[in-house]
């Protein structure tokens, strides 16, 4: 017993902090959405103080959840764009992870130059993606479909074949902030961001992969698929589970690139929601925080179950 | 558990950052205190734009001559408002100037989060341009001094036109004005007719939608503040502007508001821009040509008046220093010094705050936009009219304004990009301004 008291009480101090780091702004949130909280308010001036007077009860909640606008569009957003991002990290990470994972003449140089992206600040990487490459007009984005359009017309100067491409539209760029697409240019652009920390984690792991058993199954005459899905992929189970959690702790709390895409036009999460409610509705914004810590942990739970058995073998 | 609560942090960082900053109220005005208490030194906010920058470099002589430090943050302009709003809101006394604009200015004077400015005669406040001084004035005491102001107007191409054969005029209708982009659209050869905005936000598409919705009879709140989005003017004004920037406009306008539209129309890609005045000075295009904001039938209301200008917060230890600074920098003498500083000239001075800038002959030889931008100025209406209860031509000067067009511009930005039927984006408009308006108590 005194063995472990010594470290314990050293601990403390530590684990202190960080109990008071979380538990005082935790605490503050709740209480502010149960008041009635506004930075300004030119009828009702007595809203403008956090104080229990304002008591509400579940007001705010019931604000954000049945007459603010995009709760629930919010909340879906989340999930989805949370969702997709993971997917297709994964997916990439893996493919590329095994390419690269046999040796080839400049496979260094290959492998610093893929990892490269995840040194991106998010910001320089929205504004990267979304006015150089996705804008219809003078991004890659346009000049591609205006080349395509280009060379359709020329194709149409050809005798007998160019009959049947006039049949063919004039192309028209998509544009990537318009509501119907721009949750998936925050999708694309922060999945080539991630993906290098998939390979980087999958890389890694790939490299302590049994060689022997692999032989064995060349040996037994296992097709190279059969040996990626029956060995890799479990030998891999833990690495992507690690990568499957540390991307949803981050991607729940996507700000930057939702800001420079649209302004959440059509890609509001519920971060955005909360920077959105806190121009002025502390409250609502507090509720809408309270909000999102419950998504998270619905996350974190559902995740742990799924996923966390491969962490705790 | 606790990975999900540190992830929730994250997700709360700017609130908690705001919540510390009320919290630790006391301390900060205390170490404020502290460090004024040696050498004058001024902390000023300021917006990234042209002519604030320039200021920097304009006031080494302030500070050469006054010996009075100065502080720079130049923040992005959303960020700005964001930072200065909590910071002033909760006294937490950062910033001993700060940059606002004209929808901030008479709220924060009416709550007292802004000290009354009272300059002596020398700063000639006559001289400032009556529209500017009447929206930067609370039950006319002004509270915020202009730097720049800007009205909108049209911006076009007198080489399009009139290889189109059209014309545009002062004041023109917003049917010529269709016909006109109409006859200049070519986007085969990458020129489109009409260059509007279109991003989502109160100071961005919001901005210049809210002047198409005057210029067509409308209004953005009623007699007893209800918002009047559900009216026939709206729908007719949204009709019309997506159906002009949607056929003649650019592809992907639900992205572009001043700075992306800029950057077309000096790539050579638009036929016309209506945007703010302060736009002329940066165009780098030949043959363009002002004529004053159309209308519908309603000109009150059809040109916006917008000023960034510079306020003190209530109760910041340096209120004199910081009243001495801004005297100077929104006088005549700083246009002189911008005049004649050799990295500026003439051509950079910052405009549409004082009658006297307009009538230097050194600067109407190099603005060619001069006379359109003091006409602009000086017919925009920011007072509240039979139509409308409220302050402001392109906003409304309350609280909770910027919350409401926030809402609302997504929905026209939904409405731009076809993702929603104008009518519907307008039902989900007034009902989302109805529920922030009621939740703010106005009834």
């Amino acid at each position: 017993m005194s063995q472990r008291t010594l470290p314990r009480l050293m601990q403390t101090p530590a684990v202190l902090l960080l109990l008071v780091w979380m538990l005082v702004p935790l605490g503050m949130t709740i209480f502010f959405s149960f008041i009635r909280y506004v930075l300004n308010n030119l009828r009702k001036p007595e809203w403008t103080t956090p104080s229990i007077d304002n008591w509400r009860g579940f007001g705010n909640y019931e604000y954000v959840l049945y007459k603010s606008k995009d709760f629930w569009f919010a909340v879906q957003n989340s999930v989805f764009i949370v969702g997709s991002i993971i997917v297709l990290t994964v997916a990439l990470g893996l493919a590329i992870a095994v390419l690269i994972n046999r040796s080839f003449p400049g496979r260094g140089m290959v492998r610093v130059l893929l990892i490269s992206p995840f040194f991106v600040m998010p910001a320089v990487n929205a504004v990267l993606w979304i006015n150089m490459l996705l804008d219809p007009v003078l991004g890659l984005n346009g000049l591609i479909v205006n080349g395509l359009n280009g060379v359709i017309d020329g194709l149409r100067d050809f005798p007998l074949l160019g009959n049947f491409f006039s049949f063919w539209p004039e192309l028209q760029p998509i544009s990537f902030r318009a509501t119907q697409t721009s949750a998936y240019a925050v999708i694309v652009m922060v999945t080539w961001q991630w993906t290098p920390f998939a390979i980087l984690i999958f890389m890694t792991s790939l490299q302590s992969e049994d060689q022997q058993q692999k032989e064995a199954a060349i040996l037994d005459g296992a097709s190279a698929w059969s040996q990626f899905v029956n060995l890799t992929i479990p030998h891999l189970a833990r690495p992507i589970a690690i990568v499957i959690m540390i991307q949803a702790i981050f991607h729940l709390s996507l700000y930057a690139e939702i800001e420079i895409v649209s302004r959440g036009n059509g890609n509001k999460n519920l971060p955005y929601l909360i920077g959105e409610f806190a121009s002025n509705n502390i409250g609502a914004a507090s509720a809408t925080g309270i909000f999102a810590v419950i998504l998270a942990n619905i996350v974190a739970i559902f995740l742990l179950r799924i996923i966390g058995k491969s962490l705790m073998d | 558990m606790l990975v999900a609560l540190g992830q929730y942090w994250s997700v709360l960082r700017e609130e908690i950052m705001k919540t510390i900053r009320t919290s630790a109220l006391a301390a900060t005005a205390a170490f404020g205190l502290a460090i004024s208490a040696n050498a004058t030194e001024l902390t000023i906010a300021i917006v990234n734009n042209g002519h604030m920058i320039n200021m920097q470099k304009v006031a080494e002589a302030y500070t050469a001559e006054t010996g009075v430090s100065l502080n720079w943050v130049a923040l992005e302009e959303g960020v700005l408002r964001e930072q200065v709003t909590s910071d002033t809101a909760t006294g937490g006394g950062q910033y001993d100037i700060i940059n606002i604009g004209m929808q901030e200015a008479p709220i924060w004077g009416a709550a007292g989060w802004i000290e009354p400015l009272n300059f002596g005669s020398s700063y000639d406040m006559d001289d400032i341009l009556p529209a500017i001084r009447a929206g930067l004035s609370h039950e006319g005491t002004m509270y915020a001094a202009p730097f720049y102001g800007e009205s909108s107007m049209v911006m076009y191409r007198k080489d399009l036109t009139d290889a189109a054969g059209v014309t545009i005029r002062d004041s023109d209708s917003w049917a010529n004005i269709k016909g006109a982009a109409a006859a200049m659209h070519d986007p085969d050869s990458g020129v489109y007719g009409a260059c509007l905005r279109g991003k989502p936000g109160w100071g961005d598409n919001m901005a210049f939608i809210t002047t198409v919705v005057n210029s067509f009879g409308g209004a953005w709140f009623g007699a007893d503040m209800r918002p009047t989005i559900d009216t026939a003017a709206w729908e007719e004004a949204i009709n019309f502007y997506v159906d002009l920037l949607g056929n003649y406009g650019p592809p992907g306008s639900e992205g572009n508001s001043f700075n992306e539209i800029l950057a077309l129309y000096n790539e050579g890609k638009c036929g016309m821009w209506i945007d703010a005045t302060i736009a002329a000075s940066f165009l780098t295009v030949d043959g363009v040509a002002y004529a004053q904001s159309p209308n519908a039938g309603n000109p009150v209301g059809a040109n916006w008046l917008w000023a960034w200008a510079m306020a003190v917060p209530a109760g910041s230890p340096n209120a004199d220093a910081a009243k001495a600074f801004i005297e100077w920098a929104t006088s005549k003498d700083y246009v002189q010094a911008v005049g004649n500083h050799p990295d500026f000239g003439w051509g950079s001075v910052p405009t549409g705050q004082r009658a006297s800038t307009y009538a230097l002959p050194e600067f109407q030889a190099v603005a060619g936009f001069a006379a359109a931008e003091m006409a602009a100025i000086e017919s925009a209406a920011p007072a509240a009219t039979d139509l409308k209860p409220y302050v402001g031509v392109q906003f409304a000067a309350i609280p909770e304004f910027p919350e409401v067009g926030i809402a609302v511009a997504q929905e026209m930005a939904a409405a731009l990009s076809g993702a929603k039927s104008v009518k519907d984006a307008l039902a989900a408009s007034q009902s989302a301004a109805d529920a922030i308006m009621s939740e703010a108590g106005y009834y």
